[in-house]
């Protein structure tokens, strides 16, 4: 299926090359970091890209090449954390409240929407700004924001299902609640949910970033990428201290969202075009 | 914090719409600075820039020119100082008018400092030892103190004693009652107009955008020589640059390091580097419950001793210095800065760690606020830091906070250790005497009056000490004993830097005034 995917879909193809490249730079990124991330060197700061520094040099002289090589780390950790998170709740509150509906439902959709209604990002500024910049802060922001979009995918993935007849035959048979959810009708929602995780993850990555780069995200010393970005904002003659954390910020992002279109793409039978 | 890099883009746009409107008519001069003014009303503002605006509208008793070591007659011709050091007697200058044509007598003097008092504005507290004002003739004022104060006449130079023409401002609502703060209603006419006799006139307050000023025709001095002065407000560094290249702006005000190095040697600009007088330092608490081992006075001295006083001027910029203890070089009886290449003792520090009983260091918070302080940034200063401690074994967790939200904590003294800077409120070593054991500052590092009696007692005899000879001594002993042993680690006092059109002259930095506007030519 992947071959096939990948055969029909350049853009995939390329997102998928992006995404697994940072999975694997993340995974070798203190191995193969030609520097400590955290150390300084006064002397050599503001250097642009030399054969020492390939990517030159920050405001504290370290190097920047080795500090995106292992912010990678942070930001796939920081992605990957929140759309499980949001979704692992998401799946349940949405799960519950489409398989008992009635006033639950109605409840409980309405707590999401309120949710929902706030500006997402500025929301999670507040959140992380009131609780404190740290990596755990941000995340909970992040999921805080992130879980209605999951928990709405998944009410209406359970409604539809849940009159189905493989369902009904199966509660005819006596078959519990809980089986009847995690059996019959959760298989049947998880294509959705995928897709959604895929493409939410660039924007996961993005706005993890975004509060980094306000100051939010992991505290300094971290190599994070939108804190180094922001690092680059204060020293604007300087083009390499942003221009790199910012290219690494897009590529995962950017491959991110491939894989998510393709995905779709693929799980929807509407969007297939004859493959 | 988002904010500011939001309004990076507004004042993009501000600055292509404002660029154009320099050729006109008359000699007019534009600064383009990133102020914090809030108000006008000399009663009221607070702010860094207030004087910039006010002293140009309002004349005062006493003020400085150029440097904040010597003080002037302003308004005043001469003053006198009972034997008791509580009674002031000021000669005012014949002759005075404010720019409305009325005559500056001592009865708006009065006026002006009794509506100050009453109005109870930020700046109030300059004016808190004066228990009365009186004007025994059109020509003489008398301030009555309830203490001694060795920094009166500093004060006097503030905008909280700048003369309002009395008749001007009581027609536009202001009034000295007692009930002022609640019974005032000039507070907005005064954001638009000024009612002084100072050379310029503000014409025209925008908040964000800019102030104007006009000559004053009635002026008793000499007549500036710009006619209109425009301050235009233009947050980012970048945009100032740009547009003192373009030649939209005569000075740019708010430079960083990394800006004045790509103007430097650029034909037709001037860079010009005066010492600032804004302070950074650590805050190290000495209540064990909140500082934890930070609380140890050798704790305090070994850091003092592990940090890289070399490393971190070359992160302010060129030209910052680092003082002995919280006294600005610059100030009355300040000594000489340390020598950043022999302040650091990594060795001594580390036995005093061992002397401490940490031998094996500790791990503690360390609270640093998102801040620019004079074009450098405090979370970098933080991380350079971070790592000198690191070599006597402290290890630091950098806990970054929006200002606001640090504030609270830093006044209540519930910070272990944390990275601050401090802006004197008017430039008087006493201003500094704050930083003593039992004093605000010295409280919020719960550094009582009890932990160290005799400088304590010492802070107290210098506030009140009149006689110059014993009050350099007295600050000397001061510093001495702060060198030893304080809770705070004085790190940086930056420079300031601003580049100009080289042919503009007398445009000297001044932490006061900001930039004298009045005395620039060209």
């Amino acid at each position: 299926m992947l071959r096939k995917l990948m055969k029909s879909d350049a853009t995939f193809t390329m997102g998928f090359v992006l995404f697994i490249g940072w999975i694997v730079i993340a995974a070798v990124a203190n191995w193969i970091a030609p520097y400590d991330t955290l150390a300084q060197n006064l002397a050599i700061r503001f250097q642009p890209p030399t054969g020492a520094h390939w990517f030159g040099t920050d405001s504290i002289g370290r190097d920047i090449l080795s500090r995106v090589l292992v912010g990678s780390r942070i930001s796939l950790f920081a992605g990957l954390t929140t759309i499980a998170l949001a979704s692992t709740f998401g799946l349940i509150y949405g799960g519950i409240a489409g398989y008992v509906g009635g006033i639950v439902d109605d409840v409980m959709m309405r707590v999401s929407e309120m949710v929902l209604a706030f500006p997402g990002i500025i929301l999670a500024m507040t959140i992380a700004a009131a609780l404190g910049p740290s990596l755990f802060n941000s995340l909970l922001a992040m999921v805080v924001i992130w879980w209605p979009n999951y928990a709405r995918v998944m009410r209406s993935m359970v409604i539809a299902n849940k009159n189905e007849e493989y369902v009904e035959a199966s509660r005819s048979l006596g078959a519990s609640h809980l089986r009847v959810f995690f059996i019959e009708i959760l298989p049947h929602s998880l294509g959705p949910m995928l897709v959604l995780a895929t493409l939410d993850f660039g924007n996961a990555i993005l706005l993890f970033s975004g509060l980094s780069y306000l100051g939010l995200g992991s505290p300094p010393p971290t190599p994070e990428w939108g804190a180094m970005v922001a690092d680059g904002a204060l020293n604007f003659n300087y083009w390499w201290i942003s221009t790199f954390p910012g290219l690494a910020i897009l590529t995962m992002a950017v491959g991110a969202n491939f894989i998510g279109d393709g995905l779709r793409d693929l799980l929807d039978p509407k969007l297939r075009k004859g493959m | 914090m988002g904010i500011r890099r939001m309004s990076i883009v507004l004042a993009l746009a501000a600055a292509f719409t404002a660029a154009g409107a320099a050729s006109a008519q008359g000699r007019q001069l534009i600064v383009a600075l990133d102020p914090d003014y809030q108000t006008f009303d000399p009663a009221l503002a607070y702010e860094a820039y207030s004087l910039m605006v006010l002293h140009p509208t309002y004349d005062t008793l006493m003020q400085f020119e150029t440097n904040t070591e010597d003080i002037k007659y302003g308004a005043a011709e001469s003053y006198a100082i009972a034997p008791d050091g509580l009674t002031y007697t000021f000669k005012l200058r014949k002759g005075i008018k404010f720019a409305s044509g009325n005559p500056l007598t001592a009865n708006d003097v009065k006026w002006s400092v009794e509506r100050a008092i009453n109005l109870k504005g930020n700046g109030a507290f300059l004016a808190e030892g004066v228990s009365s004002v009186s004007a025994p003739d059109d020509y003489t004022v008398v301030f009555r103190l309830s203490a001694k104060d060795s920094s009166f006449l500093t004060k006097v130079t503030s905008n909280v004693y700048a003369i309002i023409d009395s008749k001007t401002a009581m027609a536009h609502g202001a009034t000295n009652a007692a009930d002022a703060a609640t019974s005032d209603k000039a507070k907005l006419w005064f954001d638009g107009h000024s009612a002084g006799s100072g050379p310029y006139i503000l014409e025209s307050y925008t908040p964000q955008v800019e102030v104007v000023l006009v000559r004053n025709k009635n002026y008793w001095g000499k007549a500036p020589y710009f006619d209109k002065v425009t301050l235009k407000s233009i947050k980012d560094p970048g945009t100032q640059l740009m547009m003192l290249q373009k030649k939209d702006i005569d000075v740019a005000f708010n430079l960083g390091p990394e800006q004045v190095k790509q103007v430097k040697g650029l034909k037709g600009i001037a860079v010009a580097k005066a010492q600032s007088m804004t302070l950074t330092f650590m805050l190290m608490n000495r209540d064990p419950a909140v500082g934890g081992p930070i609380a140890n006075p050798d704790v305090q001295k070994a850091i003092r001793l592990a940090l890289d006083y070399v490393g971190m001027q070359t992160i302010a910029g060129e030209g910052s210095i680092t003082p002995v203890a919280p006294f600005q070089v610059g100030f009355f009886g300040t000594v000489p800065p340390r020598d950043p290449k022999t302040a650091q003792n990594l060795a001594k520090a580390r036995e005093l760690m061992k002397k401490a009983g940490y031998p094996n260091g500790f791990k503690t918070t360390f609270e640093v606020p998102t801040q620019t302080v004079e074009g450098m940034d405090l979370p970098t200063l933080a991380q350079k830091i971070q790592s000198d401690l690191k070599q006597i074994n402290i290890d630091t967790d950098i806990k970054t906070s929006d200002i606001m939200v640090a504030l609270d904590p830093y006044r209540k003294g519930k910070q272990a250790l944390s990275l601050w800077y401090w802006g004197p409120d008017y430039p008087d070593p006493n201003n500094q005497l704050a930083f003593l054991p039992g004093n605000s500052v010295g409280l919020r590092a719960n550094w009582t009056a009890a932990m160290d009696p005799k400088l304590a007692a010492l802070g107290e005899k210098t506030a009140v000490e009149t006689n110059p000879k014993a009050r350099a001594a007295d600050l000397k002993s001061i510093q001495e004993m702060m060198d030893a042993d304080t809770a705070f680690a004085v790190l940086l006092q930056s420079a300031r830097q601003y580049a100009y059109a080289s042919d503009l002259e007398g445009a000297y930095y001044n932490d006061y005034y900001k930039l004298n506007l009045a005395a620039i030519s060209r």
